[in-house]
């Protein structure tokens, strides 16, 4: 038995149109589960994720040449080589049977040349086939073996000599919750799909209030049904009688499917009651744990609880809601109590308090200037002007620090633009709602094909941008989702000076990783692997658009990698009306959020203008 | 297209084949095979459903493909709408008649009596959106029929985009945690994502490999098990207009004389009945490293199809020859679907239906059992329809 160990991480990402670093926090997870299995000190390879987007599943036999890839054949008696391959990272639904079985012959056939190889798959998937296909190449009659992991934590030896798999370790809850905090934690998920509308919305059934927010869990129902049983599991521990779910939404109608699902998982009866509905439907003996969508004031739910006491049910002590009002909730994190019929109830919330941001309308300037409130399901693409210039102004303007030319400006090029609104802020304070525009419009622009579940933005390397791609990626479950270029680069690209791209360009799959990942080349490798396939969306994205220069930039670039934009998708238009198109090349649409057009120039602006983007 | 009205306006050559009750698939076939209906009958063929009350997805999918085949050869096919107004709602719900129009290629008045053109557009109460009192997972079921997660959805299948469309449209369909929480208490063994990963996405990759497939129509539904429902299952069935299994197989093995492309990766053993044939044949034993050549009839050639390493696709050295597990896709849904989720697979081509279900004989030594009918007075279908079946319990 070796004395050390090394583990050559195969992280497997499917349905992604790109791969990225694996990060140290996931490799030294691997350590530790490495070090649980064979003991010894265990040190992990720096790794990058090996993907196949959707279309390519069906080639998934590519998985096979990429496991195989760079695993040395080491006879080192002192340290052993440990090939891992995750498949957590990846939906369910997409493990499909040809790629479990391709991932078993890789294996097997590693273990075939390099009888020493230990080799570990952590599988949330169970009934794969993944077994079959590495028994098949090994044959009966060899040793060798692989250890699958499961998502519940029980871990199992599969030999090549026995029909069935050895179960090693039972299930261990620990393990789970570890992989799902590492995975991405579900208030994170949670958090990063909850979506805040902004715009002019009703406040309940009130004519007094209307408000500026509208949240939105309609993404988010897989999270805000497991935080639901959690706490419906509590619940039912304490509960003497059979329980059953009375869910009300009043905004959400897809909170009768949270209330069924829980149900149905815990084998309890749901009652979904609408605003308005009489209870009558309800049986008259029970325990009901009462679950809402949003508790603003809190009458709404005291009127509900008094109803089914009314009615003969016990109303359990703890409400559940999506959502509180910050104002309601007070001081107090994510629960408050409240008293009806001189009993108390604790409503606790599911996701983080909000603030709407409710006005008078008779102060509203919106209301006052003859706009009504809004049904916030029936939005439309693009952005309002109220809402734009809202965010545009909210904070003070700076100087232009990122844009086309010379990044130091020390030689003479077209200067900046004096002034821009604070896109870092704007996007720290709106970026999800941004985000889920840019998506919705790319949707809008696309007909079939890859879904914008897998599209890849592309986008300057600047503070601004990153703070928005972080909220892109967010909302696809922590999937990555965006190439960011660095602004040299993209200034040599104005000028035609393409030499390091090419340096990039040449370094193709496979052949430098070491010298990709020494390097910092993420966003270079990222483009040689989009270039390598023909049916993903790649759009470009940037804050504002002023002259189309950083455009046809990112247009020249992804041109020298042999990469067509769908569709340029700027915040702002400041150049409305123009036609973004390489010399050859197909005109790219242009679909911003929002225009600006900029008015005639003046002698003054002219320096402004000459800057631009 | 749809023949033009003054070829078929003489009432003596209609042929009116009044469906029951209940539009089920034995039923439909009952019906047709006593009024000795063939796809290529000249008449004007009426499919009558003023007396139905409810359908079942698989028989309204195979009148599709009926449909379909009649078409071809310009022989249409019209439609009488239920009397009973909520039975046409399910009718309208499921797009039964979006799909029938698309199958057709031809505006839905073409397809129906003259009494029902008008009444096709009434439009009956508003779908209720609310949820009824009993069984939960009664419940469930209704409201994924209006979300439209189980019904009929019809897709194009005319360029790789829109074949990828549609794998992401199903799958997202068959994820959804609803359906996924009915799974996982109505199904066989713990593989509620199972449905997704492998039977939807095998079902139609399996679509995706026949040429010349322009429109796909997938049909699902899931009855939870009642007393007085003696079969609950999970259905789901895709058919697709494309050249058929066996008539590309053959191709496959007029061209090159052989439609083993890869060796079995393991060997199953199956039992053969035939059924329909003019004189009795006994059954059969056969493995999966079996393979058929060019004297092999129709029947062979489908059952051929269930094998691993069997495809009309031909080594070409590029990057294809690459896959291994090529010819598989059919291999492995009837294994999950048999051996997962004890369900059974059927495989309806031309005037053939293909049964693969466990062998439940003590004595035979085969795994499965594969039921191959043919010539039972049953019209031809157009295309390929597989149908999944996964059975339901308490």
């Amino acid at each position: 038995m070796a004395e050390r160990w090394r583990i050559i991480p195969k992280v497997i990402r499917l349905g992604s149109a790109t791969t990225e670093d694996v990060p140290d926090e996931r490799l030294r997870f691997y350590r530790e589960l490495v070090a649980d299995v064979h003991q010894g000190a265990v040190s992990a390879e720096p790794s990058q994720t090996i993907y196949l987007s959707f279309e390519q599943l069906r080639s998934a036999w590519q998985l096979y040449d990429r496991i195989i890839a760079d695993v040395p054949t080491s006879e080192d008696p002192v340290e052993g080589t440990v090939v891992l391959v995750d498949f957590t990272l990846s939906p369910h639904e997409l493990i499909i049977q040809t790629v479990a079985a391709y991932t078993g012959k890789a294996l097997g056939t590693l273990l075939l040349t390099n009888p020493g190889l230990e080799a570990l798959v952590l599988m949330p998937a169970m009934g794969t086939g993944l077994q079959q296909a590495f028994r098949d190449i090994v044959g009966a009659h060899h040793p060798g073996h692989l250890i699958i992991q499961y998502g519940d934590g029980s871990r199992v030896r599969v030999s090549a000599g026995q029909v069935d798999d050895e179960q090693i370790q039972p299930p261990d809850p620990e393990y789970a919750e570890q992989l799902q905090r590492l995975n991405q934690p579900i208030d994170d998920r949670l958090g990063g799909k909850i979506l805040r509308r902004l715009g002019h919305y009703r406040f309940g059934s009130s004519e007094k209030y209307c408000t500026r927010y509208f949240f939105d869990a309609s993404y988010a129902i897989q999270e805000v049904s497991q935080l639901t049983k959690d706490i419906v599991l509590e619940e039912q521990n304490g509960s003497a009688g059979p329980l059953m779910i009375v869910s009300h939404q009043a905004h959400s109608p897809w909170l009768v499917e949270v209330g069924a699902e829980v149900a149905q998982r815990l084998g309890i009866r749901h009652f979904p009651v609408s605003a308005g509905d009489d209870l009558a439907n309800l049986p008259t003996s029970g325990d009901a744990v009462l679950l809402l969508d949003v508790v603003n004031t809190g009458r709404t739910t005291e009127a509900l609880i008094g109803g089914l006491c009314a009615r003969g049910l016990v109303v359990r002590p703890t409400i559940i809601a999506v959502f509180i009002d910050r104002e309601r909730l007070g001081q107090a994190r994510d629960s408050f109590p409240m008293a009806v019929d001189r009993r108390t109830y604790r409503v606790r919330g599911v996701a983080g308090p909000i603030a709407r941001r409710k006005t008078e309308r008779t102060r509203c300037e919106q209301c006052l200037a003859g706009i009504h409130p809004a049904d916030p399901l029936a939005d439309r693409p693009g952005i309002r002007s109220y809402d734009m210039w809202e965010m545009l102004l909210t904070h003070e303007w700076v100087p232009e620090k990122y844009g086309p030319g010379d990044p130091d400006q020390t030689s003479p090029g077209p200067p900046r633009f004096s002034l821009v609104p604070d896109f870092t802020r704007i996007f720290e304070e709106y970026g999800d709602w941004i985000a889920y525009k840019l998506d919705e419009m790319l949707e809008a622009t696309r007909v079939g094909g890859a879904g914008v579940e897998e599209a890849v933005y592309v986008c300057p390397a600047e503070p601004a941008m990153n703070t928005l791609t972080d909220q892109l990626k967010a909302r696809r479950g922590a999937r990555p989702v965006a190439v960011k270029i660095p602004r040299r680069i993209l200034w040599a690209a104005e000028r035609d000076d393409f030499s390091e791209v090419d340096r990039h360009a040449e370094l193709g799959w496979g052949r430098q990783l070491s010298r990709l990942a020494e390097q910092d080349m993420g966003w270079g490798r990222q483009l040689s692997l989009l270039a390598e396939r023909d049916s993903y969306a790649v759009a470009i994205i940037d804050e504002f658009n002023g002259s189309n220069t950083t455009a046809l930039s990112m247009l020249k670039i992804l041109r020298r990698f042999g990469i067509t934009a769908l569709a340029y998708l700027p915040v702002i238009n400041r150049n409305p009306g123009s036609a973004l198109r390489l010399a050859g090349g197909p005109e790219v649409p242009i679909r911003p959020l929002y225009e600006i057009p900029s008015p005639r120039l003046s002698v003054l602006d002219a320096a402004d203008a000459a800057g631009g983007r | 297209m749809q023949p033009s009205e003054a070829d078929v306006d003489n009432s003596t050559v209609v042929r009116e084949i009044p469906l029951g009750e209940s539009v089920d698939l034995q039923h439909l076939k009952d019906v047709f095979r006593q009024r000795g209906i063939r796809s290529d009958d000249d008449a004007l063929t009426l499919i009558d459903f003023r007396g139905s009350r409810t359908f079942d997805v698989v028989a309204l999918l195979w009148v599709l493909a009926m449909m379909g085949t009649r078409i071809t050869s310009e022989r249409l096919t019209r439609f009488r709408l239920p009397v009973v107004s909520a039975a046409l709602d399910v009718l309208r719900r499921d797009r039964f008649f979006e799909a029938a129009c698309q199958v057709a290629q031809a505006p839905l008045p073409m397809l129906l009596h003259l009494e029902d053109v008008k009444r096709v557009h009434e439009h009956g109460p508003a779908a209720s959106g609310t949820w009824t009192s009993g069984d939960p997972s009664d419940q469930i079921v209704q409201h994924l029929r209006r979300k439209r997660v189980f019904g009929l959805s019809l897709y194009r299948l005319d360029n790789a985009d829109a074949r990828t469309a549609m794998m992401r449209e199903e799958l997202g369909r068959w994820t959804d945690p609803l359906a996924l929480a009915l799974f996982s208490r109505h199904l066989k063994g713990t593989a509620e994502w199972d449905v997704a990963r492998v039977v939807v996405h095998e079902i139609l990759a399996n679509v995706q490999e026949h040429p010349n497939a322009s429109t796909a129509v997938v049909a699902s539904d899931m009855v939870v098990p009642r007393d007085d429902v003696p079969q609950a299952a999970l259905t789901i069935a895709v058919w697709d207009d494309g050249d058929s299994i066996v008539d590309t197989l053959r191709r496959g093995l007029v061209s090159r004389g052989d439609v083993r492309v890869a060796a079995a990766p393991a060997t199953d053993t199956f039992r053969i009945r035939r059924e329909g044939t003019d004189r009795p044949v006994a059954d059969e034993l056969r493995t999966s490293d079996w393979k058929p050549d060019v004297a092999s009839d129709d029947r062979d050639l489908l059952m051929a199809s269930l094998l691993p390493g069997i495809s009309s696709k031909a080594d070409d050295g590029g990057a294809r020859s690459r896959d291994r597990l090529l010819g598989c896709g059919l291999y492995f849904l009837y294994h999950h679907v048999i051996d997962v989720f004890q369900g059974s697979l059927d495989i309806y081509v031309g005037a053939i239906r293909l049964t693969v279900e466990a062998e439940h004989e003590p004595d035979s030594s085969a795994q499965y059992v594969v039921t191959l009918r043919e010539g039972l007075g049953i019209p031809k279908i157009r295309g390929n329809l597989v149908v999944a079946r996964l059975p339901t319990h308490g």
